[in-house]
């Protein structure tokens, strides 16, 4: 499809950049990643067993159900992975898995594997961290980090709307974390307006997100953002 | 802790960049290519490969392997005879398996006496064989629709750039003060008479575009005080609006030439540039 359009006197030149509004706050997603295809995950967290099959690059069998899946490679080794309406953050580099199930988290290490250590909870490492995380053109979430579990937020373009919201933390090891953000409904912001979490690993050597935001009333968005300092 | 403060170490163009994609592992390719060189690539490991010419006995390399969207990859490999010599090359592939075309780039240094760091770049077109299915007789093709776009392109947490694409062959680099690239490239880039360099634009499909750009004038005009030359080859998707890509020269450090190899990646935003940009002559042309 040509770009151009006779007028007048010559052409017209249609720039190829744009606000990619389509995907609103899901507009920098980095591509799927299929590395996972044909790999299965065992992981064992208070006795428990959980496993993820990677049967295709869309369905995985997740304890014996099969569901669809997202996959965003955030580091080498290091995968987030939305399984359904569950997270899980899979780490090949400390043989561990880190599970959002129904709401909780699970910090479960690779079975049978020697050394492996499960992630364990952030505490309040992240408190005094304020960040905007760049989700798309002129779409980003503002987050201050002010006790270990209380963050003030604000999504663009209100940046004057701070609201103050719960959050967990996992610290996922070196500059990784995994958050999980519990949102308020949201007005008039880039976010949808029955956003309900917000989660994403954070990775503040190359600062940068990888997470997804899940909600009433919508599909699960993947995200992927630059940090700003704020 | 603020994690502003995170003890992370200097990143210019490559703290967004993808990490390496090893998908492609297992998987062998047969390209057909219209300048009559067919290549066969076969992904024997996450980082290792074989390629050969023609049916020739095939070479090992170390690639690297980032992604423009689910289906089309950007491969490149340095030809492993050639490495800590003067006369270093890099192959690299844009393999789209939705339309399953292939572009290739081969770059070259060291082809020119007076200038020897300069860059050469040689650019085929082909198509991937699949048993069993037709070849595809379409082809990625030179491209001059990226011509009046501009883009702002974040690089790193406090570096962005501005690309003005007015030309099939040229590209205007700036910055704006607030940029880290005011440190980071200013001096030597304001050295030269304008930020002009020298572009070759592949279209892949509707909303993707591998650019191809030499940073020449370093080598040429100021006889290199920081790059020698350095290609740089962008696998840019304006449907989400970033790009991932590599570099293949010489870059000078301590004083010393040392090749410049690196992955990078940024994420883009349309910009409006002021007149003065817009409409600013390309000294390097008549």
């Amino acid at each position: 499809m040509r770009n151009y359009t006779y007028v007048e006197g010559g052409v017209f030149i249609k720039s190829k950049a744009n606000m990619a509004e389509q995907y609103g706050i899901g507009q920098y997603r980095y591509p799927l990643n299929y590395e996972l295809v044909g790999k299965t995950v065992t992981a064992v967290a208070d006795g428990k067993e959980y496993t993820l099959e990677f049967a295709c690059k869309k369905n995985v069998v997740f304890n014996g159900a099969k569901t669809e899946y997202e996959c965003i490679k955030c580091a080498p080794g290091l995968y987030f992975v939305r399984v359904g309406f569950d997270v899980a953050v899979i780490d090949y580099n400390n043989s561990a898995v880190t599970f959002i199930i129904e709401g909780d988290i699970v910090c479960a290490a690779f079975k049978g594997v020697e050394g492996a250590a499960a992630h364990t909870c952030a505490g309040d490492e992240m408190v005094g961290t304020k960040v905007r995380w760049v989700l798309g053109c002129d779409r980003y979430i503002n987050q201050e980090f002010t006790a270990a579990d209380k963050m003030n937020v604000a999504w663009s373009p209100r940046d004057e709307k701070v609201t103050e919201n719960a959050y967990r933390a996992v610290k996922i090891g070196g500059p990784y974390y995994l958050v999980d953000m519990k949102s308020d409904i949201l007005k008039d912001v880039c976010a949808p307006f029955f956003t309900d979490h917000v989660i994403a690993v954070q990775d503040y050597d190359r600062c940068m997100t990888f997470g997804v935001v899940f909600g009433k009333g919508f599909d699960p968005i993947m995200i992927t953002g630059y940090a700003k300092f704020l | 802790m603020n994690l502003r403060d995170y003890p992370r170490p200097f990143y210019a163009i490559n703290q967004f960049c993808q990490a390496h994609c090893s998908e492609l592992k297992g998987q062998s390719f047969n390209f057909v290519m219209d300048g009559g060189y067919d290549y066969a690539l076969n992904f024997t490991g996450e980082t290792t490969l074989t390629w050969s010419i023609n049916g020739a006995e095939p070479k090992e390399a170390t690639f690297e392997c980032v992604k423009g969207d689910e289906t089309t990859y950007l491969v490149d490999f340095d030809v492993v005879e050639l490495l800590d010599t003067d006369q270093r090359a890099n192959e690299l592939f844009v393999i789209d398996l939705d339309q399953r075309l292939v572009t290739r780039v081969y770059c070259h240094i060291g082809y020119n006496a007076r200038l020897p760091y300069l860059i050469k770049s040689n650019y085929d077109f082909g198509a991937i064989v699949v048993e069993g299915k037709e070849t595809p007789f379409k082809r990625h093709c030179y491209s001059s629709e990226l011509i009046g776009t501009t883009v702002e392109w974040h690089w790193n947490y406090e570096m962005w750039t501005h690309h003005k694409y007015y030309d099939s062959d040229y590209y205007t680099l700036t910055w704006p003060d607030d940029s880290a690239a005011v440190q980071n490239l200013g001096g030597p880039f304001e050295m030269l008479p304008s930020h002009d360099d020298v572009t070759k634009v592949i279209k892949i499909k509707d909303t993707m575009y591998l650019f191809c750009l030499t940073e020449e004038l370093m080598e040429r005009v100021l006889q290199g005080p920081v790059f020698r030359c350095n290609n740089m080859i962008f696998l840019q998707n304006y449907d989400r609006m970033y790009h991932a890509g590599r570099t293949f020269g010489t870059v000078m450090m301590d004083g010393k030439t040392v090749p410049c190899r690196t992955l990078f990646g940024s994420f883009g935003n349309p910009i409006k540039l002021p007149d003065s940009v817009l409409y600013a002559e390309n000294a390097y042309t008549v």
